[in-house]
Formats: structure tokens, C-alpha cells, sequence
């Protein structure tokens, strides 16, 4: 991974970098792009209007920090928010994956123009998934010990590499973004 | 000579324009820098306002970072969720 200063500025991603991405973009969608918990089929308005939301508070972790309740005091209009309020959450989050998607949805090594469009979508991307990782692998500030006293064949060190891949990425591209 | 009132009754009268705020709390993952660019690129915040926010977010676990009518407060949160951060509205 390498990033250019500039205006925009460019982030050129090795073939295996793109590959990781277009991935990990496509797992985001799919959290993102879910009906809801309960499997009710979607709404065929839902391509006009966006995502449909149920009004029921997440109980996946990685929901409830991914797409948090916006009032915390006040159950009627916790229900209101996740209604429609958490809906444009989860569609804006939808645009920006499918952006990084489609910059990466290509074969071998890409240089990506991150004008602000990109810029904001690519930060918001490798936020969500610090996030959704950090929680899977309960990743706490002092994460880097922790991953060191993992063994050798454990699967959870590959998670740790890309978690510190996206944390480097996403450090370098703020440091460009001023 | 008259003699002048010299207690005055102080009314206080709510703000009723800016009500409302927008609470970011803070959490281990997100990175300081990150969290400044987004107050700066949401919120027009110079490099020291939003700084000092961030700060204000990851020494007190809190801060209030806008604020306004509610609905301005929810399209503030919404950007802001939109964004990775963890944010809520309430009254001020």
C-alpha cells in the first residue's frame, strides 16, 4: 500500500490489497444490506427508497456499535430513529462500500483518486471495519500484546494482520486528508 | 429623587433554537486523528476546535459537539454514525 500527497490524493494498493478489500467490502454489504434479524422479506420499495428498517433495537454487537441507537432516554423515539434515522445511517454506510468496491473490483494492483467522495467513503469503510473487527476479536487499546501472545497456527492472527493493515491504511489516509 | 429598584427580576428564558445536542462518546478503536477529521470535515471546525472536542471525547468519554433543533441534531447524528462514530441526540 502506497499513498501519493496531491490533490486528490492516490492510494495504490497491491493486487492482494484489492483482493482484501473487495472482501471485506462485500462482508460490510452484506451486514449492511440485511432485511432485519427476524428474516421478514424485503420490502419491494426498498430500491426506491432504501433499506427498510423494523424498529428493533440490534442485539448484535457489531450492529448495535455499527449502527448505535441515536436516543438513549427515550423509547419512543429510539423506535422512530431505527426506524427511519437508522435507515439513512445504513444507506449512506451502503454507498460508501460499494464505492471502495468499486474502486477495488478490479483484477491485480489499483491506484485509486480519493477525491472527497472516495476520501470519506474509504474512511468510513475501514472505520466500520476496525470496528466490526475489534469487537469480534474483543480488541482492547493495548490489542497489539495481545495479538503477540497469540500461537502460531491460531486463526485469529491472520484477523489481527488485517486489523493492523486497516489500522496503518486508515492512519496513513487521515495524515493525506489534512 | 427617585429611588432606583435596586433588585432586578433575571428571567431565564430557554434557547429555544438550540435545544438540542449531539453527543459523540468515545470508544477504543477509533483513531484520535480520525475522529478530528470528522468534527473538521462535518462541522467546519478548525484544526483546534476540533482538536480540542476529540480530546474532550477521550478524557471525559463524552462531548457534546453540536447543537440545534432536534432535527438538525438527528441529520448531525446521522452524518456522524454515517462516519464510524458513535453518536446519540438529547436535550441539552
Amino acid at each position: 500500500m502506497r499513498i501519493r500527497r496531491g490533490r486528490p490524493p492516490k492510494l495504490a494498493l497491491e493486487g492482494a490489497e484489492a483482493g482484501l478489500m473487495e472482501t471485506l467490502a462485500k462482508q460490510l454489504i452484506e451486514v449492511f444490506d440485511v432485511e432485519d434479524s427476524s428474516g421478514d422479506v424485503r420490502d419491494p420499495l426498498e430500491s426506491l427508497i432504501g433499506p427498510v428498517d423494523n424498529g428493533e433495537a440490534a442485539t448484535d454487537p457489531v450492529m448495535m456499535r455499527l449502527l448505535p441507537d441515536a436516543y438513549t432516554d427515550d423509547d419512543e423515539a429510539a423506535i422512530e430513529w431505527r426506524r427511519f434515522g437508522r435507515s439513512e445511517v445504513r444507506s449512506a454506510k451502503l454507498d460508501s462500500c460499494r464505492l471502495v468496491l468499486s474502486d477495488c473490483g478490479v483484477e491485480g494492483p489499483v491506484t485509486i483518486e480519493l477525491d472527497d467522495e472516495h476520501l470519506s467513503a474509504w474512511l468510513g469503510v475501514l472505520t466500520d471495519l476496525r470496528l466490526a473487527l475489534a469487537i469480534r476479536l474483543d480488541i482492547t487499546e493495548d490489542w497489539v500484546q495481545d495479538a503477540l501472545r497469540l500461537e502460531e497456527g491460531d486463526p485469529r492472527r491472520s484477523a489481527y494482520e488485517i486489523y493492523e493493515w486497516l489500522s496503518i491504511t486508515q492512519s496513513h489516509l487521515v495524515d493525506v486528508a489534512g | 429623587m427617585p429611588t432606583i429598584e435596586r433588585t432586578a427580576q433575571i428571567e431565564e428564558v430557554p434557547d429555544v433554537d438550540r435545544p438540542w445536542v449531539a453527543i459523540v462518546w468515545d470508544d477504543p478503536v477509533n483513531l484520535m486523528t480520525y475522529v478530528t477529521w470528522v468534527f473538521k470535515k462535518l462541522f467546519g471546525y478548525s484544526q483546534s476546535k476540533a482538536h480540542a472536542l476529540m480530546m474532550q471525547v477521550h478524557t471525559e468519554g463524552r462531548a457534546a459537539v453540536t447543537s440545534g433543533t432536534r432535527e438538525q441534531m438527528e441529520r448531525d447524528v446521522t452524518r456522524l454514525q454515517a462516519a464510524g462514530l458513535w453518536a446519540t441526540l438529547q436535550r441539552d
